[in-house]
């Protein structure tokens, strides 16, 4: 058989009828010297003949199956268990900053911009200037506030010091068939590569987290390197004047979010 | 069109219309039950995960793009399920679904052995459905939707997030697991 391994791929092709007519040749040609081949071609055609043929493929679940599963939607209609967005996002949700998105805290949020990490790239509408309100969006403009602690952060000069807030957002996106996911949007110039999202451990859920200052951002998913798929669950959407969408994330400033 | 009728469905229940969600339900329980309950042969825990399936869905239903086919997406869900499934069987060890055992693939030529025989009778239905489970799962879901669930190789490599060709590869890999078990089960006789 060491020498039959070649005809492994070929074999498995044969037999889901996916052959070019010369290979066709070569194997049968293989099968009719190679008593080990033709064995194993004869007895994996008979599993698949016996696979057709298996009875009960398809099987009747339990009556009550479907009652409790439509209980358990009825129950998550009442109490959702784990939606930090949707509907209730939305209702519960100028609070939240998103999309699929939990806020959170970045204690000290409140500190200089020599001290924060700096953004992937392009500056977000909010991040002009701590006055400035962000276009067509609700947030509110951030409260300029001392350093939390004073003790760390150099002598401030009345002109060169921006005081900034950045929020850590966390962003959950579901998509079970993706192989990789990515999010961009005015928050890093609409960069095509996008912030990758990492495998969350809950299966199909894929997270990141952004740091951002207070604004409004148009964002959207990159799904396998080339596939926009709009947040379906973000709670404002917007026309990307390109016959697309693009969908909102909103970081409201000050200190409860 | 069932297709057509899906993506109505859905965009419906992504509005927060439950009776389409439960028209779904209505349509698919019974596949993504007959796959889980394949694929572990336990019905207690098969009606777990099948609630679970579609709890999931449920709640997942606005990521549902518009275009994909809603089997293949709920089929995803059940699958990640039952990969889940196995690894917290095996507490804290990583399921590795390539893995295969090597003594599967060493198909050996056994002078002597007798060929299986194509008739089919119940047992020898229910040999093979034992052995089944004793294929590396990844092999496993690929021939119970190929064979139990009836889809097709472009849905089952959707399904399983590889290329057309290798699905053609799994199932064939798969079969030749189970003839190599079969070979141990029965002594090489039928």
């Amino acid at each position: 058989m060491n020498g039959c391994r070649k005809y492994e791929d070929l074999l498995a092709r044969y037999i889901h009828g996916q052959v070019l007519l010369q290979e066709v040749e070569d194997l049968e040609g293989h099968l009719a010297m190679c008593a080990a081949c033709e064995k194993l071609y004869r007895e994996i055609a008979d599993i698949d003949r016996v696979l057709r043929e298996m009875p009960d493929k398809s099987v009747e679940p339990p009556a009550h199956l479907r009652s409790k599963i439509v209980a358990n939607l009825q129950e998550e209609e009442r109490t959702p268990a784990w939606r930090p967005w949707g509907k209730w996002a939305a209702a519960i949700g100028a609070a939240a900053a998103c999309l699929l998105a939990g806020v959170v805290l970045y204690r000290g949020a409140v500190t200089k911009e020599s001290r924060v990490a700096p953004l992937p790239s392009a500056a977000p509408p909010a991040a002009q200037s701590p006055q400035e309100t962000a276009p067509g969006a609700s947030a509110k403009a951030p409260a300029a506030r001392p350093p939390l602690s004073s003790a760390t952060a150099p002598a401030p000069s009345p002109h060169a010091v921006e005081l900034r807030i950045v929020r850590e957002v966390k962003i959950y996106f579901y998509h079970p068939a993706a192989s990789k996911v990515a999010v961009t949007g005015d928050f890093n110039g609409w960069n095509p590569e996008g912030v990758l999202l990492t495998a969350s451990g809950e299966p199909g859920v894929w997270k990141t987290t952004l740091r951002l200052h207070p604004g409004a951002y148009s964002y959207i998913f990159i799904v396998d390197g080339n596939l926009l798929v709009p947040d379906p669950n973000a709670p404002d959407q917007m026309p990307d004047g390109y016959g697309g969408t693009n969908s909102i994330l909103l970081v409201k400033g000050g200190n409860s979010v | 069109m069932a297709f057509d009728d899906d993506s109505r469905l859905a965009r419906r229940a992504q509005k927060g219309d439950r009776q389409a969600f439960e028209a779904l339900l209505d349509r698919y329980e019974r596949p993504i039950y007959s796959f889980i309950y394949h694929f572990f042969q336990d019905r207690a825990l098969c009606e777990d995960l099948t609630q679970e399936t579609f709890l999931r869905a449920y709640r997942f239903i606005g990521s549902f793009r518009p275009g994909e086919k809603m089997s293949t997406w709920l089929y995803s869900i059940a699958k990640n399920l039952c990969i889940d499934e196995l690894r917290r069987r095996k507490k804290g060890t990583a399921v590795d679904i390539d893995a295969v055992d090597p003594d599967l693939l060493v198909a050996e030529g056994r002078d002597g052995g007798n060929p299986l025989v194509a008739a089919i009778d119940q047992e020898q239905g229910e040999i093979l459905r034992k052995l089944l489970l004793r294929v590396p799962e990844k092999y496993r879901m690929s021939i119970i939707l190929f064979y139990f669930n009836e889809l097709s190789y472009e849905e089952i490599s959707a399904i399983m997030e590889i290329s057309l060709s290798n699905t053609k590869i799994l199932l064939f890999r798969g079969k030749r697991m189970l003839v190599e078990l079969y070979r141990k089960e029965t002594g090489g006789k039928v």
